[in-house]
């Protein structure tokens, strides 16, 4: 008897597991249905008044910012769609949610959404490709409008690795810039922002010598500075499809001496945040995001004469970072729900969403046409390190080529230039742990 | 008066980061952002309050109403249920007392985001509710409600370990007594128990109602309306990936820390009441 | 009346009390641990089986767990690879925290129970870091770690001794202050006897800052539930205080100190949010764990799989079952060799 209830007891909650197994792996389906084409885009009698959902991670005044933009659009689109916003916390915390939402259920239309999850989703079979929308006649993109995005950012969306589709359509995004202390570099006799690196330890040496003053900080993570260092001199740090680095190059040992002379010499210090540096006038320069350039110029008021230009380059090309996120859309299985998202989309990308945006935050628009509008070329005239940012940076920003493997070379060059950095290693010792790491790195990678 | 001027230096060094969050909360955007950083703000900006409750579009009163609701239904479910299981594991003989105990405290020994997914799967297809059928589909389940929010949590392992400590702690003596007059065990934990072991069942109201007033990301996870949501996502407006506007944001956090310490106020006095009123022996 | 039916309506009555009455008393709460906490253990346990990104890849059988075990091994020069260093980490950061703050705790606790004038407010003030917010509290240490402006760094300087790098400084702490008495180290000795880097020292400080409030209620409320004619006796016996404590108050409330011990230990394994908040701050990239990962934590690398890598939530997936293994192990031990002293009536 006893035996019977335990068993019968077993059983129940066993059975429950089971079931409770089977809803949550049978519900990570997808609508993994062939591509639509361009007609039948152009086909879709899209109803008034579908309602999407758009999850992004933006608090502060870029929430506020996209609460705006939201409502203006349901004002004033002419399909009546209306579009719910939703904020999902910092980029972790809205990737939890999708992924739970991928598998419970009601996942968005519209995400934000970074190239390595677009990969991600694209290998899962999640995500809407935009040729389609793009191509179409009654709801695409004109030739015009393409030319007028910003080449960096449209460049993001079709990369490589995406194999010829366009994935996700822009956000709006800002870039890695060189902010620099007019007033200091006066005081020491320094005449403008450095044009090489060669240039940025003669001023950093200068400055110290003249003022006492360290000529910058960084980070904890000083991988993209040294990217950065690497792409200016012509080099792209790993080519992600043939498992191959550039760091043992000379242009790489030359980088990464470069930033154990600057530590050495304690020029440059590691600092948790390095803007707060900057401000405070403890350094000369910071190599930061141009996002900052806003807040910078409420924290900094008229303490010193500042602004922002590109980091030093020595190809005719000049490059930077380019930051941020994209929208993707998420396989709801529904045309119109689909149609609706990307119409949105397309919307929020254009000159008078992206002039709002770039009005009201630290973002550069995604397309030139943004300068044109009432409300930024006033912005712009009020604050022209914003305008600097914009036209001397952020034009020349692109990604790195995204790959599965990004986030785990990143962490682990990381790691290696602290060491460099610290003294621990030296430059040539460096260069080659870091290149045989990555190439197993890339090569274990499941998307290559 | 070695011990008083311990205490009071200890205390001054527990109290430093809340000083900290109520200076800062008055300064400017511009002075929060100062270092080395004032220690006091030069001109306190006590707008910096009214700015910040209503700075959400559903303001913060709206919030801390959603918070209420939550922390209050949650801590009452919680305590019911912990105090039913923690009677058990104390009191009552059964096989498996200790392997069903050291199941409940294995709850505790997992890390939170593992749970997330199942328990947004299992939210959405509770059946026949937020329209779905009987089967758990074709709606949202308890996806963006109060429910949602609550259930999973309500069964803590922590209250139930600190309940069961209590409850073993009362000599046995109690119940041979009782029993001799035919009690029933419903009668001797309500009547007796529970009056005897009062602080403990303070301590777990107290951390209980501050564990779901501080709960950040199931809340996050499972609303998608900003009109539900809790005390905790509206203080995240105020920090994002771009920078955080600090001055508003220690405006709203020394607000929404407020419940907690009068909370704290009152569970700490019954403290002492309960010692007086209850004569409990150890 | 038969003897035989009087033995049956004792047997019906002993199963009510055996299996119908624990089970109804016990439903309610294993139902809903059931559902929202169990459950997803054994589903981790079958996710740690696969290669794992948005769903399912491929099933991959022990593959997860070939690759933490070769991992625990194979860092670079030799030294542990990722998992051995975080466990090594958590290890520091759970015999950093948890003794401190339950020793601190209970002399603290046992102050305030003493009869002194604004008890209230000195409980309060003890009491307040657990209410304030760990981003807040974060915010406040950094900045007293602030190498640059810090305070503590000015008090370093008033006395003769170099600044600091706190928060920044990944090498161990140990050497170093041993150097600063005049004491060499070493360099033969393995490495994990150097302790934990000086950064994770900072990270402990604040944890245990900010767990404080919570243990001293725990005990507070254990102590104020003693008789206090038991001490007035002991007192008349002319116990000394130190004697109280340790014979007649510890006793009393060991089911309460018992109890923190578990709790602490736990949530020690499961620190997040303390990590989190000191070393992920500043600007893009700069992941929680800097540096050199010197306060990585099992469950921050558990989120950095989760989150930061491919296809990795099965790898992630068998971090935390290592994870709940080391726990549960840790925790049967504790029970095994302290409960035994536990005084519960």
């Amino acid at each position: 008897m006893n035996m019977i209830k335990k068993s019968a007891l077993t059983f129940f909650f066993l059975a429950g597991t089971l079931l409770l197994t089977s809803c949550g792996l049978g519900a990570a389906t997808s609508s993994g249905e062939a591509a639509v084409s361009a007609a039948n885009i152009d086909d879709i009698d899209l109803p008034t008044g579908v309602e999407i959902d758009f999850w992004h991670i933006q608090a502060t005044v870029y929430g506020e910012a996209i609460t705006e933009m939201v409502q203006e659009f349901n004002a004033t689109n002419e399909w009546g769609i209306v579009v719910n916003e939703s904020f999902k916390g910092s980029y972790q915390e809205l990737n939890q949610a999708v992924r739970a939402s991928l598998a419970g259920g009601g996942a968005p239309d519209v995400s934000m959404a970074y190239e390595n999850d677009v990969l991600e989703y694209v290998a899962n079979d999640v995500i809407v490709p935009l040729d389609a929308y793009l191509d179409s006649d009654q709801f695409g993109v004109s030739k015009d409008d393409f030319a007028d995005l910003v080449d960096g950012v449209l460049a993001r969306q079709q990369v490589d690795a995406y194999k010829g589709l366009t994935l996700s359509w822009p956000h709006g995004n800002s870039s890695m810039g060189l902010y620099y202390n007019a007033d200091l570099f006066e005081t020491a006799g320094i005449d403008g922002p450095p044009t090489s690196w060669d240039e940025f330890l003669d001023q950093a040496r200068q400055l110290k010598d003249t003022t006492g003053l360290a000529y910058s900080a960084m980070g904890p993570a000083k991988n993209g500075i040294y990217y950065n260092m690497l792409r200016s001199k012509g080099i792209t740090p790993f080519d992600a499809v043939a498992a191959t680095t550039e760091f043992t190059s000379p242009e790489s040992i030359e980088s990464l001496e470069l930033l154990a002379a600057l530590f050495k010499d304690e020029l440059v210090y590691t600092a948790t945040d390095t803007e707060q540096e900057f401000t405070n006038e403890r350094t000369a320069t910071e190599i930061g995001t141009t996002a900052r350039t806003s807040t910078k110029i409420d924290q900094i008021g008229d303490k010193f004469e500042w602004s922002v230009a590109l980091t030093p380059q020595e190809t005719d090309e000049p490059i930077t970072q380019l930051f941020g996120g994209n929208h993707v859309i998420l396989a709801s299985g529904e045309p119109e729900q689909e149609l609706a998202a990307w119409l949105f989309m397309r919307w929020f990308a254009d000159t008078d969403a992206q002039s709002i945006y770039a009005a009201r935050t630290g973002y550069s628009p995604a397309v030139k046409s943004a300068l044109d509008t009432a409300l930024l070329s006033a912005d712009y005239g009020e604050n022209p390190q914003k305008a600097d940012a914009f036209k001397s940076v952020f034009v020349n920003a692109q990604i790195m080529p995204p790959t599965a493997a990004g986030n785990a070379i990143d962490d682990m060059v990381t790691g290696v230039l602290e060491e460099v950095v610290l003294g621990w290693v030296t430059p040539q010792e460096a260069a080659e742990r870091m290149d045989a790491e990555a190439a197993s790195l890339l090569q274990a990678s499941p998307q290559n | 008066m070695v011990l008083y001027t311990a205490l009071i230096a200890g205390a001054m060094v527990m109290l430093f980061p809340f000083f900290w969050m109520v200076s800062s909360s008055l300064k400017t955007f511009q002075e929060v952002n100062l270092s080395p950083p004032t220690l006091l703000p030069t001109d306190p900006q006590w707008a910096n309050y009214a700015e910040a409750w209503g700075s959400p579009p559903s303001g913060f009163g709206r919030y801390f109403f959603n918070s209420l609701v939550v922390a209050v239904v949650g801590t009452a479910i919680q305590l019911f249920t912990g105090i039913m299981a923690a009677y058990a594991f104390a009191r009552l003989k059964f096989r498996f007392n200790n392997l069903l105990f050291m199941l409940v405290l294995a709850t505790m020994m997992i890390p939170f985001e593992t749970r997330i997914v199942p328990n947004y799967v299992l939210i959405r297809q509770i059946p026949l509710v937020g329209g779905n059928s009987i089967f758990g589909e074709g709606g949202s389940g308890l996806y963006d409600t109060y429910a949602g929010m609550i259930l999973p949590g309500v069964a803590s392992a922590f209250a139930v370990f600190l309940l069961r400590q209590a409850f073993m702690a009362v000599p046995r003596d109690y119940w041979d007594a009782l029993r001799m007059d035919g009690a029933s065990h419903w009668t001797f934990l309500w009547r007796v128990l529970i009056p005897m072991t009062m602080p403990a069942v303070l301590t777990v109201v107290l951390f209980g109602f501050i564990g779901r007033w501080n709960e950040l990301l199931w809340p996050l996870i499972a609303t998608q309306s900003e009109s539900i949501r809790p005390v905790q996502l509206g203080l995240m407006l105020f920090s994002g990936d771009e920078g955080s506007l600090y001055h508003l944001l220690m405006a709203a956090t020394t607000l929404v820390a407020v419940p907690g310490i009068i909370f704290f106020l009152f569970v700490q006095r019954r403290f002492i009441e309960g010692l007086t009123a209850f004569g409990v022996k150890g | 009346m038969s003897a035989e039916i009087i033995m049956r309506r004792r047997s019906k009555q002993r199963r009510k009390e055996r299996i119908w009455l624990p089970a109804l008393y016990l439903a309610p709460t294993l139902l809903l641990m059931w559902a929202f906490d169990i459950y997803p253990i054994f589903l981790s346990a079958w996710m740690s089986l696969w290669r794992w990104g948005i769903k399912a890849e491929e099933f991959i059988g022990l593959d997860n767990y070939k690759r933490v075990f070769e991992d625990i091994g194979s860092g670079p020069g030799g030294a542990t690879g990722e998992v051995g260093n975080s466990l090594l980490v958590t290890a520091f950061y759970v015999i950093g925290t948890v003794p401190v703050t339950i020793i601190i705790a209970f002399v603290i606790a046992n102050m305030l129970n003493s009869k002194i004038r604004f008890s209230g407010i000195l409980r309060t003030a003890y009491f307040v870091p657990y209410v304030t917010s760990t981003v807040a509290a974060g915010l406040a240490f950094v900045w007293l770690l602030n190498p640059q402006i810090g305070v503590l760094n000015s008090a370093l300087e008033s006395v003769g001794l170099p600044p600091q790098q706190w928060l920044l400084d990944p090498e161990p702490a140990a050497p170093k202050v041993l150097a600063a008495l005049g004491i060499g180290w070493s360099e033969s000795l393995p490495e994990f006897l150097e302790g934990p880097s000086v950064a994770l020292v900072c990270v402990i400080a604040f944890s245990v800052w900010n767990s404080l409030g919570f243990a001293v209620v725990i005990i507070l409320a254990g102590l104020i539930t003693i008789d206090p004619q038991v001490k007035e006796a002991a007192r008349m016996d002319g116990v000394n205080s130190w004697q109280m404590a340790t014979r007649i108050t510890m006793p009393l409330v060991s089911p309460t100190l018992f109890l923190l011990l578990i709790v602490s230990t736990i949530s020690a394994f499961q620190s997040f949010n303390e990590v989190y908040v000191l070393t992920s701050g500043g600007g893009y990239g700069a992941g929680a764990g800097s540096p050199l990962d010197s306060t990585l934590t099992l469950p921050v690398l558990i989120f950095r799989h989760l989150y930061e890598r491919p296809s990795s939530v099965g790898f992630a997936a068998a971090l935390s079952m290592l994870l709940f293994v080391v726990v549960l192990g840790v925790v049967l031990l504790q029970f095994r060799l302290a409960e035994r002293r536990v005084h519960y009536e």
